[in-house]
Parts: C-alpha cells; structure tokens; sequence
C-alpha cells in the first residue's frame, strides 16, 4: 500500500498487522514522514471535533461521560477499591472540566431576546420560559410560542415566527431551524465566517442580506429580499446561490431550482496578452459555471485550480476559437509541496472540463503529471496534447471522460515506479479517441476505476504493455474495451510480455472488437499477477503471438482472430478459420490496420453484437472516427470494397 | 487533594486533553482503547498531581505520562493494540509536540475547506465523523463496497489536506 493508503487506513481503523508493519516502516525512515502521518492525525482529529460540535451542543456536553460503565461494558476485571476511589474523584473532576470547557463558549452570550411572547426553551428535559433581555442558551431547543426577535452581538436580527423550534448559534450569527419560519437582516459578515442558517434539508450561507427561510412539511423555501446566499440541500449537497428578489424550494431530489429566471450565469475570464488576464496565475479563483478562455501563446507556469463547479455547472478552462495555447512546465518547479502543484493543471475543486489545450514538459522526477486531479467530483478532458510529462492525466476523480486526446512521450524512464501516460483512479471511466504512444517506464494506461471503458483508441503499447488493471485489493473492476487498436512493439526494456495486464483486484474484461497486434511473439495478451479473472472476447483480433492467455484468466468468446498456432483457452472460438500471421492489415507499416479486400475477417462479426460506432484515429492525431460498417472484425470498418 | 488543585487539574487538563487523546489516537489504531488509555493517563495525572511542578509545562508532564501508559499497553496485553515499537512511539511524540502549535490555525483552515466539499463527499465526511461510522457500515448505508469508501474517504482527506496546506502558506 502507498504511505496516504497505510494513513488512511491506521485512521479508519482497517490496517491489519501486516500493514501496520508497513507503515511502521515507512515511519521510520525519515521525520518528515512521522509528521506527514501526525498531521493527518490532527485533521482527523478536528474533524472528528468539526462535524462533533453541532451533533453535540454545548448543554449536553457538559455531562460527564460515563467512563466506568464503559470500562465495565467492555468486560474488564473489577478494578480494585482503590481505583474505584480515584475513578470516583476523578468523575467529579471531569465533571467539573467538562462543564468549565464549554464555559468558553457558554460565557459567550447568545443572541439577546428583544421581543418575545410564550417562548420557552427546552433544558434537561423541562421546558423553562424565556424573556425579553434574556440571553438564549447556545445550543438550546427553543420554542417560539408566539413569535421571538432575537439580536445577535453584531446587531443581526432574527425572528422565530409562531410555532417555530429552533436551536440558536452562541458564538455566530447562526440558527438552526426544525420547523417554522424565521426571517432575519444580516449585518455584515467576515467572508470567512457568514451566518449560517440551516434545516433538516438545506444549509444557507449568508455574508450579508435580509431573508426568510421556512420549513413545513418537511420542505425548505429560502427567499431573499436582498444581498445574495448560498443554498445547499444537506441530501446530496446540491448548491444553488440565490439572489435578491428570488427564491429556491429545496425539493428532495431533483435540481435546484430558482423561482425567478436570472440566476447569474458563469463569468468569462479570458486569459493571454492583451486579455483581462496576461497570465494563469492571475485569474482569480472561479466560481461554478465561470469559464476561463485562453488565447493563444506559450504559457510558462503551473497553478491549482482550488474552487469547484458543480455537475450542471462545471468550471471550464478552455481554448480560445482557432487558439491552441500551450502550457509549458520547462524550468518550472513541480514538487507538490506545500502550496506547489505537481501538475501543470492541478484541479482540487470537483467538476473541471478542459478543453484544447497543449500540455508539456511536466517533469520533476517524481511523477508530476500535465493534469491532475485530486478532487471526487467530475473530470472531462477533451481534444488535449500532451507530451514529454511524467504522467500524462493522472486522477483520482469520481467520474472521469478524457476524449479526443493525444498523449504522447510521457512517462519517466528513470523512475523507480511505473509512470503512464494515463492514471485514473475512481469511479467510472471514459476514454474514447485518443491517441497514446511512446510510453516510457510503465504501460500506457493505469487504472483503478471500477468502471472503466476504452473506445476507439489507437493505442501503442508503453514500455510494460498497453495496460494495467490496478484496482483495490479485493475489489472488482469492470472494463469494457471497444474498438479500440492495441499496439505493441519489439524494444521493450521493461516487461517483453506483457500487454494488458491485471495487478491487483479481480477483474472483468469486455473486449469487443479490438484489433491487438504485437510484434514480439513473447507477448502474451492477457496476464496477471495475482488471482483470477473473466476475460470475454468477441470480434476480437489477436496477431502477432501465440499466446492468448496467462494463468489466472479465464478467457472465453466467439468470432475472434488468431494464429492457427495459438494456444487457444477451451472457451473461445474463431470467427471463421485462420491461416498466416494476421487476417490481413492494408498498411500495418503506416499505422493502417484496416482488413485488406482478401481478409476471412471481413463481414464475419457477430451479427449479435451492438453496432460499433466509432473506430480508432487515423495514425498521427486524435479524434475518433465514425465507423461506416461493423460487421468486420477488429477495430476498424475495412478498406473500401 | 484540595478544592483549589482539584481547579487547576481541572484547567490544565482542559487544556491539554485534546493534545493527548491525538497523541494517544495515532499510536493506537483501536479507538475503544484510545480511551481507555486517555482515561487511564487522566487518572494518573490527578494522582500525582501533588507532585507536579508547576514551573514544568504541563503538556510535557502529561505527555510523558501518556507514553508511559501506552507502553504499559503494549507490554501488559498479549493482543496488544498498540504495535509500535517504544522507538517509534517516543518519536512520534516528539514530532506531535513540535505540530500543536499550529494546530488551531491548522483547525481554522480545516473549517473553511470543509465548504468546498460536496455531494457524495461531504455525506461520506457526516457519516464518518459527525455520525461516527466504520467505514464498512457506512458501505452498507450509501450502496458501495468498503473498499470503495475508504478509498473515496481518502481522496477527500487528500483534498482537505492539500487545501489545509494552501491555506497554511498564504496565512
């Protein structure tokens, strides 16, 4: 497991003794390793304190903790008297403390009622009445019986209409509404600590306003008389903003949506000599649905890219019409320490589409990629170069397309781990129409994603193969490989075997209409490492090796291609009978692997399968190309007849 | 032990209880047994109260206190939950003690990336730390498998992180 794995898994609980052993190594290596490690124990700590404090208002946590039922619980031996006595006092200290920490935030005065009318709050059980000139107890459930205004230290008001059940921020303007309706007038707020209103449903952020917010019948309406919140439902964490003048019913599913037509609409930030912006690292951070436009030109310099859009309104960072600007890493410093990216375009905030650039020169020796993404939202990549990077694309996102691209050149030949020219790690994958080759120190594609599907690629082969299949241990990934053009050559420093390969995990593979083609007989097409795993095939060509499969995979399917002399698994079958080498590539010397007029391939696809509608790009660019016909074998629709 | 030191125990462990129970949660994985042994330390820092030396910084005490206590875990229990080696525990409290100085602004910036987390995310970070959830029950709740959650759980601690260190080099 990789140092963040081991961490993460010490935190969750989940490291048995091997790998607690692991990370005890790595530990001792080195002390930026062992504060590495005690920072993520920190954060884990306050995050625990973070989402703790609002499920834990401050009355209750004044009650101490039944320490000795707990111990007693769990089946200890019975402590002798002697530290029944010091347990016992130490309970009456604890007590003490646990009232004295919150004292802190209890000193603070909560909002001070300044009109009320049968409103009580609920303490220890027992409903106590408030008055005007009272303070309310942080964390308190109050009852508005008639109607309560309160005023918060900052001359913010809020009002708690008849019937409304609330619990009221001490040390913010913040309250927590169960039902009811409350309208407030914000003063005012620091940006980095707005006013929060929440329900059950929603959260409002308020940096300074006047609205309402209600809740009945289970359902939120936020209406906002001026200023501008943000509305967040609590379910998915959908976010809208409202505006003055509008309104947002926070449905339980489905968009959010605006009563009002308006709602503001992303920014244009365009970026390049003469432009808003001369450089990258001067537009500011954006907002969801903004959209940065780069014209044309080199640009020398890396950033993070921190804010996130959202799924129906993504950041994009884009090319101008008719520009291909060019991102240039030479010289730069890549070392993802600190606030340094160790990317060119490193994305942190979730839902980018990126869209016509040039990426190159992302090296630092260490695995720096041309895009990386570390957020669990949506990434799309399209029509992109990439070249002469450690890593091509490398991300961890949920929900990934990388289309119409080439990657080329990319790995790092002196690393001591595989570099790739993609890394993907997540939930679904899309890769379609790319074009990726020359890969050093590693296969051409690494994946993790538990769904991942490969279409009409023209892929060669990197120095370990054409890919990997590196999921978690134990879990199971899909992928689905359609029409794409595999390729391998001669000169392989790393593995001469290997082509698509399976590290960890337990995987199920597709392939459907694919023309795999190596030039070293030692391949073999399909192998792993470790377990065992389905292949199916169909319309598939295999040339150049007589060896299909490994040990560990199950390889089965009808109507493929391969060598009269292959050794062939008991569950697959040919699409007709085979002689020589190939079925008959038109060009294999120029990239053209079209079946030639004579080839037994040509119309012998399963009639079954789905229609094919893409083939790979042409040899020298990106871009899937719609497939005339599919019912030849492999990748591509053959010559014309 | 009078009402005024049963006071200042009080504030001092106030003080320093959340620096030992971070202290005392790295080393050990179990949390059931975390906080046996921050109780554990709690009981003997109020001991020996009597004997502490006010000029000495009282984190220092009870840290030394805490190694004490998780290396009489580690010898006194056959399926011992703390697997550190005494070396590795000693050091790590050195290094835990160097950090709590930014802890709070460390804390502060924690609090303003958490608003950048949404969606699924954000659900996986309540389950986890505000309804406190293995992240194999979690599994069950939200439809995907363990291995799932703990790797998106990951991904987001990634992000947090490296948005917590951002924060830390423009403050």
């Amino acid at each position: 497991m990789s140092p963040t794995e081991l961490i993460n898994a010490h935190l969750d609980n989940a490291l048995d003794d091997a790998g607690r052993q692991e990370l005890e190594a790595w530990l001792v290596v080195d002390r930026s390793h062992q504060e590495r490690f005690m920072r993520a124990v920190l954060d884990h700590r306050a995050l625990l304190g973070l989402h703790a404090a609002p499920r834990e208002p401050a009355m209750r946590e004044r009650r101490p903790r039944p320490h000795l039922s707990v111990r007693r619980a769990r089946g200890r031996t019975a402590p002798a008297v002697g530290w029944y006595a010091i347990a016992a006092s130490v309970l009456v200290v604890l007590g003490a403390f646990l009232w004295l920490r919150p004292a802190a935030t209890a000193a603070v005065a909560g909002p001070l009622i300044v009109a009320a009318d049968a409103t009580t709050v609920q303490q220890d059980g027992r409903a106590i009445p408030l008055l005007v000139g009272n303070a309310v107890p942080a964390g308190a459930a109050v009852a508005a019986g008639n109607g309560l205004t309160l005023r918060f230290a900052d001359g913010s008001t809020v009002t708690l209409s008849a019937g409304t059940v609330a619990t009221v921020d001490a040390d913010r303007v913040g309250v927590h509404l169960e039902r009811g309706l409350l309208t407030a007038e914000v003063a005012p707020q620091p940006g980095d600590r707005p006013a929060v209103f929440a329900t059950p449903d929603a959260l409002v952020t308020v940096v300074g306003t006047a609205l309402a917010v209600a809740r009945d019948d289970g359902r939120t309406q936020v209406s906002v008389t001026h200023g501008l919140v943000s509305v967040q439902r609590t379910a998915d964490g959908a976010t809208v903003r409202v505006a003055a003048g509008e309104q947002c019913a926070v449905a339980a599913q489905g968009p959010l949506t605006i009563s009002r037509s308006g709602a503001p609409t992303g920014r244009l930030l365009t970026v390049g000599p003469g432009q808003a912006y001369p450089t990258l690292a001067a537009v500011p951070d954006p907002a969801a649905g903004d959209v940065i436009e780069i014209h044309a030109g080199t640009y020398r310099e890396a950033r993070t890219w921190p804010a996130a859009g959202t799924r129906g309104r993504p950041v994009t960072i884009r090319a101008a019409a008719g520009a291909r600007p060019v991102i240039d890493g030479a010289g730069l410093v890549l070392t993802g320490q600190g606030s340094t990216p160790r990317a060119l375009l490193q994305i942190a905030g979730g839902n980018y589409v990126i869209a016509g650039l040039e990426f190159t020169n992302g090296r630092n020796g260490e695995l720096a990629a041309a895009i990386r993404s570390i957020a669990t939202e949506s990434l799309i990549v399209r029509d992109c170069r990439i070249t002469a990077c450690d890593l091509g694309i490398d991300t961890a996102a949920d929900e990934v397309q990388i289309l119409d691209c080439e990657v080329g050149d990319c790995g790092d030949s002196a690393a001591p781990r595989a570099t790739n020219s993609l890394r993907l790690i997540g939930h679904e994958a899309l890769v379609r129409g790319c074009w990726i080759h020359d890969t050093h120190n590693g296969a051409s594609l690494r994946s993790g994603v538990e769904r991942l599907r490969l279409e009409a690629n023209r892929i060669s082969g990197g120095e370990e193969g054409v890919m990997m299949l590196a999921g978690e241990p134990g879990s199971v990934q899909h992928a689905t490989v359609i029409g794409n053009l595999l390729l391998t050559g001669t000169q392989r420093p790393g593995n001469h075997s290997r082509f698509i390969g399976v590290e960890q995990g337990i995987a199920q593979l597709e392939l459907l209409s694919n023309t795999c083609v190596t030039a070293d007989p030692r391949v073999v097409f399909l192998s792993a490492i470790t377990g065992q795993h389905r292949v199916t095939a169909t319309d598939t060509i295999f040339a150049g090796s007589d060896a299909l499969a490994g040990p560990g995979i199950m390889l089965t399917g009808q109507r493929n291609w391969y060598a009269p002399t292959a050794t062939v698994p008991g569950g697959l079958t040919k699409a007709v009978p085979s002689t020589g080498a190939d079925p008959g590539f038109s060009a294999p010397g120029t990239g053209d692997y079209r079946l030639t007029a004579g080839s037994s391939g040509r119309g012998t696809a399963s009639a079954a399968a789905p229609p094919i509608a893409w083939e790979p790009p042409p040899m020298g660019r990106a871009g899937a190309v719609p497939r005339a016909r599919s019912d030849d074998l492999g990748a591509f629709a053959a010559s014309p007849r | 032990m009078g009402p005024d030191d049963q006071e200042r125990f009080t504030r001092c462990w106030t003080q320093v209880q959340p620096a030992i129970a971070g202290y005392v949660t790295a080393v050990i994985q179990d949390p059931h047994v975390a906080d046996d042994v921050v109780q554990e330390v709690a009981v003997t820092l109020l001991r020996k109260f009597p004997d502490y030396d006010p000029a000495r910084p009282f984190i220092a005490w009870a840290m030394g206190v805490a190694k004490t206590a998780i290396l009489s875990q580690r010898r006194d229990h056959a399926r011992a939950a703390v697997r550190f080696a005494p070396t590795t525990i000693e050091s790590l409290a050195e290094v835990w003690q160097e950090l709590l100085p930014e802890a709070d602004q460390r804390r502060a910036a924690l609090a303003e990336c958490l608003r950048t987390i949404a969606g699924r995310a954000r659900e996986l970070l309540r389950l986890r730390y505000e309804e406190a959830i293995e992240p194999q029950d979690i599994a069950a709740r939200v439809g995907m498998t363990p291995v799932a959650v703990r790797v998106a759980l990951s991904r987001v601690r990634t992000v947090l992180q490296e948005c917590i260190e951002r924060r830390m080099d423009r403050a």
